[in-house]
């Protein structure tokens, strides 16, 4: 009949020695817990962290000494006559193909000796003719007419609005007048057209170089192919 | 290391040993003396890797079945036997970024002889390196783009590309105005251009900053280079078509079949990563002409558009007409969103 007593001894033992195993193991449990939360902080590296900042940021900040490369478009630019361009004093130095050696009747006043309008006189006659196609598609009537910009004084020039000369290498200086605009995004690089290759030195297409100054606007045509891809959507 | 031979060997044997490992260089010192090095010692006492001693046992054999079939044969062909003997090396050559200059130049020079012997045309192929300092970049104007596709007919002429397939890199969409999503733009047009009261936008690879078609590539075939184009080696490719699958922008092809260029119609102004002749079942993509933008050249889609839509330059140069654009027009790139950072920006006048 004793037996129970000492069971019952042993078996409250046995709880607290489980309730002791059981305190150890939170104490364990919650120590690895902190070694965990301190070791699994942001351990990320620098050079990882830097891919997220904004990529024309890292482009500003990487900006090279050597722009070009070592590069020069010089041996593609062989052939093209420059002119420097004048008059955007924010820009680095560029240039533009030249054109006055290149026009068929230079100089004008060579055939001009006389006031248009007595040459228009004299259309029934056997007189040389010359561009009498052009008619001006170019802003309206009241705004431009040949005299806007080709004085009837000074044929070898072109005639900013004020009356300053104007060399036809430079007639970029004309367009700029009105479309000042596309002159800012053409001294940029946004708007016209580069010779030879991207490297340095900057050689550029006038305004006239793909433009009709007479007809500016330019025309509709076909597609020189038809796409032979499938006709997919990019979503 | 060898101390318990030592003890294990008879001395005198030992000391033969070592003798004979002493004279391992190629070429012994004194040419009269009598230890000189045996053929095989030449060959098989050398450090290979696996790919080149695959190589030369592969060459061996063909070289061994090469003469037995020309002892029965009078009439070999030595011209055969070179273009075999090229594509074996070929075939056995290491990864285009371990390559060393002359591995490269080795190389550049069997392709173009290759070429040689099956067309009877010369190639000027070169492998020139990215240049220091130069960061490719490109700006798209879809105010000015009117449609007329010149750039892909110059696109296709400049880069070799499959005829009869009828590849193209780029593709131009015709969007209706006041939509800017690609979802409703019809990119198979053929009507006079511009229509009216529409506008157009051109893709092509876009040469990502970080660029996941070349993660997935599960033979290192494809790879950014330092200077922002990411280019595909064609001897390393296995045409998996993982890279096709990963690009968000549809900037890669696929060869089907064996690309067909009529031989007048070759540019044989080539580069070992751009446009050299591809073969059947490797991936090809726009690099913006390497071959030309590396001599400072701008690629044939920027010569020949006649909008002047298409800008390009170098990005790390504070003055080019590129940064000029970036810094000045509003711009925008496709899907931004996925991180990719595409080198290639839209804008508008």
């Amino acid at each position: 009949m004793k037996v129970w007593p000492v069971l019952l001894k042993n078996w409250m033992e046995n709880i607290n020695r489980i309730h002791l195993i059981k305190q150890m193991q939170v104490k364990f449990l919650s120590f690895g817990l902190l070694l965990v939360f301190l070791f699994a902080c942001d351990t990320q590296a620098p050079e990882e962290r830097v891919k997220h900042e904004p990529f024309t940021l890292l482009i500003q900040k990487k900006s090279s000494e050597t722009p070009s490369g070592g590069l020069t478009t010089e041996p593609y630019l062989q052939g093209i006559q420059r002119e420097k361009v004048q008059g955007f004093p924010d820009r680095s130095a560029f240039f533009l193909a030249e054109r006055v050696s290149k026009i068929t009747h230079f100089p004008c006043g060579e055939c001009h000796t006389r006031m248009v309008s007595e040459l228009k006189e004299l259309e029934n006659s056997n007189t040389p003719k010359a561009h009498w196609n052009i008619s001006l598609q170019h802003a309206s009537k009241d705004l431009m007419n040949c005299q806007t910009c080709h004085p009837n004084s000074r044929m070898n020039t072109l005639r900013s609005l004020q009356g300053a000369p104007i060399e036809f290498n430079h007639a970029y200086q004309l367009c700029a007048q009105c479309h000042f605009q596309q002159a800012r995004d053409w001294s940029g690089g946004a708007h016209g057209k580069r010779l030879g290759g991207w490297a340095s030195p900057r050689v550029i297409k006038n305004c006239t170089g793909c433009h009709n100054a007479h007809n500016p606007r330019l025309e509709k045509r076909w597609p020189s192919r038809a796409s032979s891809l499938p006709n997919f959507t990019l979503e | 290391m060898f101390s318990f031979l030592k003890k294990i060997l008879p001395k005198k044997r030992f000391k033969q040993s070592e003798a004979s490992s002493s004279t391992e260089s190629p070429l012994p010192k004194d040419p009269d003396s009598t230890q000189k090095n045996t053929g095989y010692q030449q060959v098989f006492n050398q450090k290979q890797s696996r790919r080149k001693a695959m190589g030369t046992i592969f060459k061996g054999l063909t070289a061994g079945t090469a003469l037995a079939s020309s002892s029965c044969s009078p009439f070999m062909d030595a011209e055969k036997s070179e273009e075999a003997e090229l594509k074996w090396d070929e075939y056995f050559k290491g990864h285009y970024q371990l390559m060393t200059d002359q591995e490269k130049e080795e190389t550049v020079q069997r392709l173009t002889r290759l070429h040689q012997l099956k067309t009877q045309q010369h190639l000027s192929m070169s492998f020139t390196p990215a240049n220091k300092g130069v960061l490719f970049g490109y700006a798209f104007n879809i105010s000015k783009c009117r449609g007329y596709m010149d750039c892909v007919n110059a696109c296709v002429k400049e880069n070799n590309q499959d005829r009869k397939s009828k590849m193209q890199y780029i593709k131009i969409f015709e969007n209706k105005k006041g939509s800017m999503g690609l979802e409703t733009a019809d990119s198979n047009y053929f009507h006079e251009v511009p229509a009216e009261g529409h506008f157009y936008m051109g893709t092509q690879c876009f040469q990502c900053e970080n660029p996941p078609c070349t993660k997935v590539c599960p033979v290192m075939a494809t790879w950014k280079e330092p200077d922002g184009i990411v280019v595909i080696d064609y001897d390393w490719c296995i045409g998996c078509r993982y890279c096709e699958a990963a690009c968000p922008y549809w900037a890669r092809r696929f060869n089907w079949g064996e690309p067909q260029v009529p031989q007048e119609e070759v540019n044989p102004n080539q580069h070992y990563l751009g446009n050299r002749m591809r073969k059947k079942g490797v991936m090809e993509k726009c690099t913006f002409c390497i071959q030309r933008t590396r001599t400072g050249k701008n690629p044939a889609c920027v010569e020949a558009c006649p909008t002047g839509a298409r800008i390009f330059g170098n990005l790390l140069d504070p003055n080019s007409e590129i940064r000029w654009v970036l810094a000045n027009k509003k711009v925008f790139r496709l899907k931004e969103e996925l991180g990719t950072e595409p080198k290639f920006w839209y804008f508008m006048d």
